[in-house]
């Protein structure tokens, strides 16, 4: 029997020690789920406190902390790694017809990396937590905050190295490691995505890294360069932090969109719209990412002349993205629409996200920003685009490669209800938040005034919906390894290397290295029907292997 | 691959390198006012420039890595001029305040340091510009 | 295109021939330095700032350094560098007693510079200019008298973290000088194969560049003779 990359080596060691791209990226989905499960625990705390307008299940103190936890654990140890340590991390060899990255002991030094950074938040939370939000702003985190901020600080400066070194490799691997015939505009947009979102990795986290360490060092040593009592402005702080933490979120997105490309692709059977426009447009977001950070201090201390640049630059970074929502709209249109799980998730990801970034440029105007800024408005934008676009795109990869990754079908049934009732929950919990951040609730509060309460009420009720839809897959994807159908080579007719393999694929990836002549996305309606024939006839024939 | 020994290029740039430890110092004593900072930066961007030039070899590597060798310093520049963006636009930049950015370089004498006397920086408000 | 016939026993798996190989180390590491300029970038950002809000008060702090010491750290670390460079000359000719010995040198250099640094540490120290509650600031005579003591302090916390971070890139660059000398000894390299020599001198050369920025930032903010 032919061997694929989950049967050949089947020691411990050999998966703790693995070169592997592949074994690497599954090490990494049962890490990030670990936390995104944590983090989503920590939002179904603070929602149930928030059913009720006074502060009843929990202190100030703790609530504080438990908003923190939420987004330390989402942003640094969930969004950051997901879709390019698990899915990137699995398919960019494979696309580009490599046997692997470039440098296969460093991924996996990146992903024990990682484990190390997560080691440092369990301690930070069994130190009590810390209650300063993900954002860490001084003086309070530097100098008044009693919690366990340099933990966390040291498990955010780690887990900064692991997205280097991951970034690092995917951009070396891009560029010199593409099959023949693999020239830069036959490669699906999905590594596009991940290229540019690998040039923001580098540019961006070792700015977040000084930043952190700089912060540690003062709550270390009770002196730092942020420090007003020494002359220090705590508002630098926040500028050399948002210099990273808005490319931050292109990070998190910019993958998601590159899982979105090929799924819609192979959604309508169709090659994406304006390819060469999709693509640059993920360059773009990526430079004019770095450009935009001071539209989260518009209010905070910044000059104002510095605030018009901002919110300008602001503006023209929503250009990318929505040639992005047009192109894809373009495929949709007049293609063969499929409608399956990943159909599903494209199209929430079409319209959340497209909500969300309309309402980012609500913010970005900074007379409006004034009234809005630290209300549950930002609030539901960033879950807008960062849920109901980026996990939608990380779940829809994650059902799509699904059969390729482990050699089993999921049930579909199943797999279309958790997306419904994620598109349910998700809307059902945020919506109702940018009607309580325009009537000026403020994010961050465990209590609130008695006439938001309904909203709040819908809100929760929302989350319990949105959460039995992650709980879902976990089962019915579990269920899948053991029980699931085998999965063919091509179970949904796509186009792409990686469907021209093995469904699970053998540890170098192909049996013969690939040699590229045909263009992204030639979906080649004569070649699917074909293929769909010779399956036919194949499942008549027993299994010889 | 026969290779062909740098030893003469690396001394050459060696001695140049150290010739311009010298200017650097010397430099420091000119007093060149608002102008020092920028000299002092070009002599040692003219270093960097050399090292990476000639000792790291980006001189005879692909346009791809001399493209990644000056991206780093490229980037910074954007961390800088955004930055500078606000700093440079507050309103406490104004000339007649002794640390504003149009007084730069020129020694505040003892009695117009007063500025700083009026407002001490010890309370806990924090930065009190 | 995996050919078995030319298989180098340097090719790692994943790469088809040597110059791929090669090409990605470089990519890489020049990539990795890239994430170092950026990393060292906001400390300078946040540098730029403060001298440019605290000039008279940073002029004053950066005199009390020994600015001639400095200079022969720079020289010092500069001639790591040409040995560096020497060792990986070497190494592409093939001559191993050369990149050994270079290699030696190159870290005696260092280890040079980190020990006057230390040695500048403990004069800081004994003056009382290490931030924190035991700063102490003693005006030099004959140098602008400050009132803004705060300032000056936080000039001292920009030099110790700044040169306490580069410092600390040496000590990383003396385990990798190390491991280079270890690995020649053992004969892993030869003319067809000297890639890590390489990388790692593009590391010091880095560490050597960041230098030859702090240098004039920390020491040489203004030596005006005062009047």
């Amino acid at each position: 029997m032919k061997t694929n990359y989950l049967t050949n080596g089947q020691t411990v060691a050999s998966w703790l020690l693995t070169g592997d791209h592949k074994r690497i990226a599954i090490l990494y989905l049962i890490s990030i789920t670990l936390f995104f499960f944590v983090g989503g625990f920590a939002a179904l705390l603070f929602r149930l406190e928030l059913l009720t307008p006074k502060g009843d299940m929990f202190l100030p103190e703790e609530y504080n902390r438990l908003f923190t936890l939420h987004g330390v654990m989402m942003v640094f140890f969930f969004m950051v790694p997901s879709v390019p340590a698990v899915l990137g991390n699995f398919l960019l060899p494979i696309m580009i017809g490599a046997r692997d990255l470039a440098f296969p002991k460093l991924n996996l030094a990146s992903y024990y990396i990682y484990l190390l950074a997560g080691i440092c938040a369990v301690v930070a939370l069994v130190q009590g937590g810390v209650d300063t939000g993900w954002t860490f702003y001084t003086p309070y985190s530097s100098t008044y905050s009693n919690t366990a901020v340099t933990a966390a600080a040291l498990g955010v400066f780690i887990a900064g190295f692991s997205s280097i070194l991951t970034g690092l490799n995917f951009i070396v691997t891009t560029h010199t490691m593409r099959a023949p015939g693999m020239t830069w505009f036959r490669l699906p947009l999905f590594v596009w995505a991940q290229y540019a979102t690998s040039l923001i990795i580098i540019l961006g986290t070792p700015v977040l890294a000084i930043t952190v360490l700089l912060l540690g060092l003062e709550r270390i040593f009770g002196v730092g360069i942020f420090d007003p009592r020494l002359g220090g402005d705590p508002v630098l702080f926040q500028h050399l932090f948002w210099f990273y933490s808005h490319p931050a979120v292109y990070i998190m997105v910019l993958p998601s969109m590159g899982v979105i490309s090929e799924l819609v692709a192979c959604s309508s059977q169709k090659k994406v719209f304006g390819y060469e426009f999709v693509a640059f447009s993920s360059l773009a977001i990526a430079v004019l990412g770095f450009l935009v950070w001071g539209h989260h201090m518009f209010v905070t201390g910044q000059s104002m002349y510095a605030g018009f640049v901002f919110s300008f630059i602001s503006m023209l970074v929503a250009i990318p993205s929505a040639i992005k929502v047009f192109n894809w709209t373009a495929t949709i249109y007049k293609g063969s629409v499929v409608w399956n799980t990943a159909t599903l998730y494209v199209l929430g990801f079409l319209g959340l996200f497209t909500i969300g970034g309309l309402t980012g440029l609500f913010l970005a105007t900074i007379a409006v920003d004034v009234h809005l800024h630290d209300t549950y408005f930002v609030v539901a934008h960033f879950h807008y685009i960062m849920v109901g676009g980026s996990v939608m795109g990380y779940l829809g990869g994650i059902h799509f490669w699904w059969p390729k990754m482990t050699g089993r079908m999921f049930p579909e049934f199943f797999g279309k209800l958790s997306a419904l009732l994620v598109f349910v929950g998700f809307n059902l919990t945020f919506f109702p938040q940018f009607v309580l951040g325009y009537l000026g609730m403020p994010r961050r509060y465990h209590a609130y005034p008695d006439e938001f309460q309904m909203l709040n009420v819908l809100s929760t009720a929302g989350a319990s919906v949105l959460g039995l839809g992650y709980v879902l897959p976990l089962i019915y994807l579990l269920w899948s390894l053991k029980y699931g159908k085998k999965a063919p080579d091509n179970p949904w007719h796509a186009y792409g290397l990686e469907w021209e393999t093995s469904s699970p694929p053998p540890t170098f990836n192909f049996d013969v290295m690939p040699v590229v002549t045909r263009p992204a996305y030639d979906y080649d309606t004569e070649a699917i029907e074909r293929q769909v024939e010779a399956e036919s006839i194949a499942v008549k024939k027993p299994e010889v292997e | 691959m026969s290779h062909h020994s740098h030893a003469k290029s690396y001394v050459a740039v060696y001695i140049a390198l150290l010739a311009l430890v010298a200017a650097t110092v010397a430099v420091a004593m000119v007093p060149l006012g608002p102008l020092a900072f920028p000299v002092a930066i070009s002599i040692a961007f003219t270093k960097a420039f050399l090292i990476i030039w000639i000792f790291m070899h980006v001189k005879d590597e692909s346009s791809l890595v001399k493209i990644f060798a000056f991206l780093g310093i490229g980037w910074m520049g954007i961390l800088f001029v955004f930055l500078f963006c606000d700093y440079l636009t507050r309103a406490d930049n104004r000339a007649d305040y002794p640390g504003a950015w149009q007084n730069y370089g020129i020694h505040a004498p003892a009695e117009a340091g007063h500025g700083h006397a009026d407002h001490p920086k010890t309370d806990a408000e924090g930065h009190a510009h | 295109m995996s050919s078995h016939a030319a298989h180098s026993p340097y090719l790692r798996h994943q790469f088809d021939d040597l110059p791929q190989q090669r090409e990605s180390a470089a990519l890489g590491m020049w990539a990795f330095l890239v994430t170092e300029v950026m990393f060292f970038g906001g400390i300078f950002g946040a540098y730029t700032l403060y001298r440019h809000w605290y000039f008279p008060e940073w002029d004053a702090a950066s005199r009390q350094l020994d600015h001639y010491l400095g200079a022969f750290n720079t020289f010092v670390l500069l001639t790591s560098s040409l040995t560096m460079a020497f060792a990986v000359d070497a190494a592409a000719s093939g001559k191993i007693p050369a990149l050994k010995r270079n290699i030696l040198l190159t870290l005696i250099l260092g280890v040079t510079f980190v020990g006057i640094k230390m040695y500048e540490y403990y004069t800081k120290w004994e003056h009382g200019l290490v931030p924190g509650s035991g700063f102490h600031w003693h005006p030099i005579p004959g140098t602008p008298e400050i009132t803004n003591i705060n300032a000056a302090e936080l000039f001292y916390v920009f030099y110790f973290t700044m040169t306490g971070i580069h410092a600390f890139h040496m000590l990383i660059g003396f385990g990798l000088l190390i491991t280079l000398y270890i690995q020649a000894k053992l004969g892993k390299f030869s003319a067809e194969y000297y890639t890590p020599v390489e990388m790692i001198g593009l590391y010091w050369h880095l560490v050597d560049i960041l230098w030859v920025f702090l240098f004039p930032l920390l020491y040489l903010i203004d030596r005006n003779v005062v009047l």
